[in-house]
């Protein structure tokens, strides 16, 4: 160790370094006090608020219910029940979608994992309130502060809709049930193939 | 037979261990057996080959081209799933051309599929992705549109998405090799080729769910769960399937205390990982809404839900007052053959030291016990044969059984069987034809005796009696052969045909095909077991079997099948009115009481307090005659899951926890013990029903207040098993070839055999019926399993198509049933089924009451089973204008 190094180690250089930019902008700086909550930020684009659920133009959840987001979540706050839609054979969504805002850490890791981009991370970091309950959001909620930050919606894709006629048609009127005059069908038609 | 001395859980005989060859895997110096498929052996140096079209379960067809490898010397790369490994092959599994062609394989699957992994229930344990994510470049040169099949119905259990195929030919081949089914085919060709069944419709057939298991993609996924988890948030338990007596291994899958899946591991368990439809779909009843779920009093005509403490005290007064009052014989239990063993030992240990009363008996009275008592009688054991000497018999023996419905796994050994070449002789009434997509063992056999309705006992003495000039294995003790022989002589073929419909010469040639053989394993269904004669006609079909040499020795023996999960384990624990656990016969000082003396005892007063484990009676046996018995019970304790006609009576009533929700060991009916995990917490307030009982006998055997938790005195069900497993002889799962003769030997000195044909029936316009079992339920709590139900939900008459045509009756057209002898009545549906044996009818015994009431009921005079499953009735169009809405 030289003699300078040891100098600088006694009296603290690197603090006394730092100080110094502290007292240059305190004494000569522009005052920077943001007048919250009168005055807002402007955030940037990118930042990691609240995380939210999109919309497709026509009004329909983009979430498909495949729970890839809970799998990627960090801390456990997202949970996906699954299931068939009534009105929509064959198609997946999320009977119940719950994210407990009280546990989110803003890591961003759902939206990545999210293959149909349905969360987004918002620009909402106002979640303070007197009942921890409302950070528990449903799928509602989570729309809801979707609509607000998103007006923008994506187009929904149209061309898995026409190979589900048939199962539109058949959805209305029930599906044939295996039932007890079932059993001899094949054998009306046996060697057909 | 297997004997535990001599390793037995192998794969039939030692074929395939003999020689071992080196081979080199990327540089890996390996051995395998000689002959392995290279897909497998690599294994051995934890190298994995990708693979689409092989499946360990199905014969290599080599259609995907996913699997290919370099071999030195070999001109062209190899596929590794028909590839057997020979001395000094050196195999390459990522140079360079291996990985070309895997790469060129994965994008020519990936041209076409739609990757909607987020949707697709395969997701997260699809070998399309895992093999995609190792074995493919990214991005894809093909700019075309992708197929796109229009959607299917496919039937009310099973998903298609055929734009996910990958066209390994996987299902189809299951259903083919494994299942016999034959219910898919594949259709059109190139970018179109397609799976479906052959009436391009809707999925008809056993459902065993395997195609569903070995697709490699999501193509084929259960619409049962279909969507409800993703693969990764499922817990896996192992545990015993509880619908019949096969033994299957299954995993139960589910989250938090819903078992929402099943599932099974290929190669593993007595199954090796095939399962049928009731394991496959029928895990509804677990998590069913109608579960009891609170203990409740009935006093004075209320219904009170009560703690357990309460229903604990009140059940340990009551039981003490009616000792006190009338005496410990007093009191009688049975337990369901569904209980674990170390249910049926607590319980047999409850009524007989705690309570001491030596009435217990268990639903294996239904039948069982005569398969069980009676092979116990002659070779001192009722361990007599495997599934693995099944697939390695050169000959079966089928006697009374509907495989395919009752048992379909053991089912599965005997297809196995014949498809490696053994002969296989069926016995029964049923039809050789088969229904197209349902597996009917006669059509498969190499000789069906198609005998009348009900008549086996006379069959068996045709077997007996034709086996004389084929000559006697020199095993045979020789006083039985002599004993025998004298009581065949008066009996004359003419009369055994003017019976049971076969002539001499189809008689002869079975017992020649029989004792002929190098191995062969009879296999005894409910048309012995569980109809009149049961018990002698067990005997008798032993003593076939000593004749013809067939038993007591490696690869032979006999089966007798269960349709409960657990008979035989129940019985050998002791929880019958004349075995001690470990089948020691008893002596018992009043003489125990069976099931049905139980019965008669409580009509005439003398039995005060019954204790009913999982036990219905009242579906089993005369209403009337139970009913009134019950009602005049002092107390009656039932222990139930559901709800049921008998509970109904209960003065206090247990909920208690299924399979699923505790651990226990199950004995399947080849005598193998397996133990079954807890997957999931008792599902309400129900408890494990050993915990009950051992909480009971606290409560009864001590003088205190405590609460019951502060007494239990097992603390799981593997204490128990301990205690259990000390009461058993040393040796009971073993069996020795010189102890099986030495039991025939000593049979063969006291036999007592008697031999009676029975009067064969003018027909008159009567037909005969049957009541059995459904392939896709099994008792009565497969009827809250919605996938099951789904299949078949209510209660129907099978007929020949042939009869019904005859009687000009449609498909689903209700039909009356009446009965002369007591004049009821029923109206039911009608199915058509080639299978039914003409002039027979057949109706599932899950459903109503009422068909048990058109037949009659006769008591085995040794082993007192009730049998009340066949009997004549008349059928009769219901005319069209009362026809009732179904
Ligand atoms: S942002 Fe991170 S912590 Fe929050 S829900 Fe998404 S994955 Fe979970
Ligand atoms: S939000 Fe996205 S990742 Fe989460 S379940 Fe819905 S579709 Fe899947
Ligand atoms: S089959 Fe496999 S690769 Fe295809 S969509 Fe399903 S999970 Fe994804
Ligand atoms: S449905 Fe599945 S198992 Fe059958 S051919 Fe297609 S990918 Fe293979
Ligand atoms: S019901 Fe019987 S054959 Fe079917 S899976 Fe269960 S044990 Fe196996
Ligand atoms: S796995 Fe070998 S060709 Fe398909």
């Amino acid at each position: 160790m030289t003699g300078k190094e040891l100098f600088k180690k006694a009296v603290f250089y690197e603090i006394l370094q730092g100080l110094g930019l502290t007292f240059k902008h305190m004494l000569f700086g522009k005052t920077m006090t943001e007048q919250y909550p009168r005055e807002k930020p402007s955030l940037p684009d990118g930042w990691r608020g609240a995380i939210v659920q999109l919309r497709y133009d026509d009004g329909s959840e983009k979430c498909v219910g495949c729970a890839l987001c809970e799998a990627a979540c960090p801390s456990h706050c997202i949970t996906v029940e699954s299931a068939e839609r009534e009105d929509m054979p064959q198609k997946r969504y999320s009977k119940r979608y719950t994210l407990d805002m009280t546990r989110c850490v803003f890591c961003g890791f759902c939206v990545q994992a999210c293959p149909v981009t349905a969360l987004a991370s918002s620009k909402e970091y106002e979640l303070a309130t007197t009942d921890k309950r409302e950070l528990i959001m449903e799928m509602d909620d989570l729309l809801k502060l979707g609509d607000k930050y998103f007006p923008i919606r994506e187009k929904r894709p149209q061309y898995t809709e026409d190979r589900f006629n048939f199962f539109k048609q058949n959805k209305a009127s029930g599906f044939p049930v295996a039932h007890v005059p079932v059993v001899n069908v094949p054998i009306a038609k046996k060697g057909a193939a | 037979m297997s004997f535990a001395s001599e390793s037995t859980l192998g794969d039939g005989p030692l074929k395939t261990m003999s020689e071992l060859v080196t081979f080199k895997v990327n540089d890996i110096e390996v051995s395998a057996p000689k002959g392995m498929l290279l897909i497998e052996a690599v294994k051995k140096a934890g190298v994995e080959i990708p693979h689409f079209c092989y499946h360990p379960r199905l014969k290599p067809d080599a259609n995907c081209r996913m699997c290919l490898v370099e071999i030195e010397k070999m001109p062209k790369l190899q596929t590794a799933c028909t590839m057997p490994v020979a001395e000094g092959m050196v195999v390459q599994t990522t140079s360079d051309s291996v990985v070309a062609s895997q790469n060129g394989v994965m994008e020519y699957l990936l041209g076409n599929h739609p990757l909607d992994c987020p949707e697709c229930d395969q997701g997260g344990e699809c070998q399309l992705q895992d093999f995609g994510h190792q074995h493919s470049k990214l991005g894809s040169r093909f700019l075309e549109q992708k197929r796109v099949f229009p959607k299917e119905y496919f039937g009310p259990l099973v998903e298609k998405e055929m734009n996910r195929c990958v066209s390994c030919l996987r299902c189809v081949r299951y259903c083919d090799e494994v299942m016999g089914v034959t219910a898919l085919g594949s259709f059109d060709r190139g970018n179109g080729t397609q799976i479906g069944t052959f009436a391009h419709g809707e999925l008809d057939c056993e459902y065993c769910g395997g195609c569903i298991q070995i697709c490699p993609v999501g193509a084929l996924t259960s619409r049962l769960s279909m969507y409800e988890n993703r693969t990764w948030q499922l817990k896996k338990t192992d545990t015993i399937c509880n619908y019949c007596g096969d033994g299957c291994s299954l995993i139960l899958e589910g989250v938090k205390d819903d078992i929402t899946r099943v599932s099974s591991e290929t190669g593993a368990g007595r199954n090796r990982g095939d399962l049928c439809a009731r394991g496959f779909f029928g895990y509804g009843a677990i998590n069913h809404k109608d579960r009891l779920s609170r203990p409740r009093l009935n006093t004075k005509g209320r219904t009170l839900e009560v703690t357990w403490d309460w229903a604990f005290n009140k059940a340990a007064e009551d039981l003490k007052k009616i000792v006190a009052q009338h005496g410990p014989d007093a009191v009688g239990g049975v337990i369901s053959t569904h209980c674990s063993n170390e249910e049926a030992y607590l319980f047999q240990k409850l009524m007989r030291e705690v309570i001491g009363t030596p009435h217990v008996d268990s639903t294996a009275r239904y039948g069982y016990i005569n398969a069980l008592s009676a092979l116990n009688e002659v070779f001192g054991t009722a361990r007599l044969s495997h599934y693995e000497d099944i697939r390695s018999a050169d000959v079966l023996l089928v006697v009374g059984a509907d495989m395919a419905e009752s048992n379909p796994i053991a089912g599965i050994q005997v297809k196995d069987a014949v498809r490696a070449g053994a002969q296989l002789i069926t016995l029964d009434a049923s039809s050789p034809e088969r229904d197209t997509y349902y597996s009917h063992l006669p059509s498969l056999a190499t000789q069906h005796l198609n005998i009348r309705f009900g008549t086996e006992q006379s069959a068996i003495i045709g077997l007996v009696k034709a086996l004389f000039d084929k000559g006697i294995a020199s095993s045979a003790p020789r006083k039985l052969v002599n004993q025998i022989k004298k009581k065949v002589a008066v009996i004359s073929f003419a009369e055994i045909e003017a019976t049971t419909g076969l002539t001499e010469n189809s008689y002869r040639r079975a017992a020649q095909t029989y004792a002929g053989a190098e191995h062969a394993v009879m296999i005894v269904g409910r048309g012995v077991i569980q109809s009149e004669g049961g018990y002698q006609n067990m005997l008798r079909l032993e003593e076939l079997s000593i004749l013809a040499g067939q038993v007591g020795r490696e690869g032979a023996g006999i089966l007798p099948l269960a349709s409960e999960n657990n008979a035989f384990g129940v019985v050998e624990s002791g929880a019958s009115s004349e075995y001690l656990p470990g089948l020691k016969r008893q002596e018992a000082k009043p003489k125990a009481l069976t099931l049905l003396e139980m019965i008669d005892a409580a009509a005439e007063g003398k039995l005060k307090a019954l204790y009913l484990v999982g036990a219905d009676p009242l579906r089993n046996l005369p209403q009337k005659k139970v009913a009134d018995a019950l009602s005049n019970l002092d107390l009656l304790i039932c222990q139930d899951l559901f709800p049921t006609e008998t509970n109904a009576h209960a003065h206090i009533l247990l909920p208690a926890a299924s399979f699923a929700e505790k651990s226990g060991h199950y004995t399947n009916h080849e005598g193998v013990v397996q133990k079954g995990h807890q997957a999931i917490e008792p599902v309400g307030g129900a408890k494990p029903d050993w915990m009950i009982f051992s909480i009971l006998s606290n409560k009864i055997k001590e003088e205190t207040t405590l609460p019951y938790f502060k007494l239990v005195g097992y603390r799981s069900a593997d204490e128990v098993w301990k205690e259990a497993v000390m009461a058993m002889p040393n040796d009971w799962q073993q069996n020795s070839k010189e102890a099986i003769s030495r039991h025939v030997a000593a049979y063969a000195e006291h036999a007592e055999i008697q031999y009676a044909l029975q009067t064969p029936r003018a027909s008159n316009g009567v037909m005969d019926l049957q009541l059995g079992q459904n392939r896709y339920h099994a008792g009565t709590t497969s009827r809250y399993a919605e996938g099951l139900n789904r299949l078949l939900d209510c209660e129907c008459v099978v007929i020949h198509p042939d009869d019904a045509e005859a009687l000009q009756l449609e498909e689903g057209e209700r039909v009356r049933l009446s009965s002369h002898l007591s004049g009821a009545s029923v109206e039911l549906p009608i199915q058509l089924s080639q299978k039914q044996g003409r002039g027979a009818l057949f109706v599932p015994e899950h459903f109503g009451l009422s068909v048990k009431g058109l037949l009659p009921l006769t008591i085995d005079r040794e082993s007192k089973v009730p049998y009340g499953d066949r009997g004549p009735v008349k059928l009769s169009k219901v005319a069209a204008s009362t026809q009732v809405k179904g």
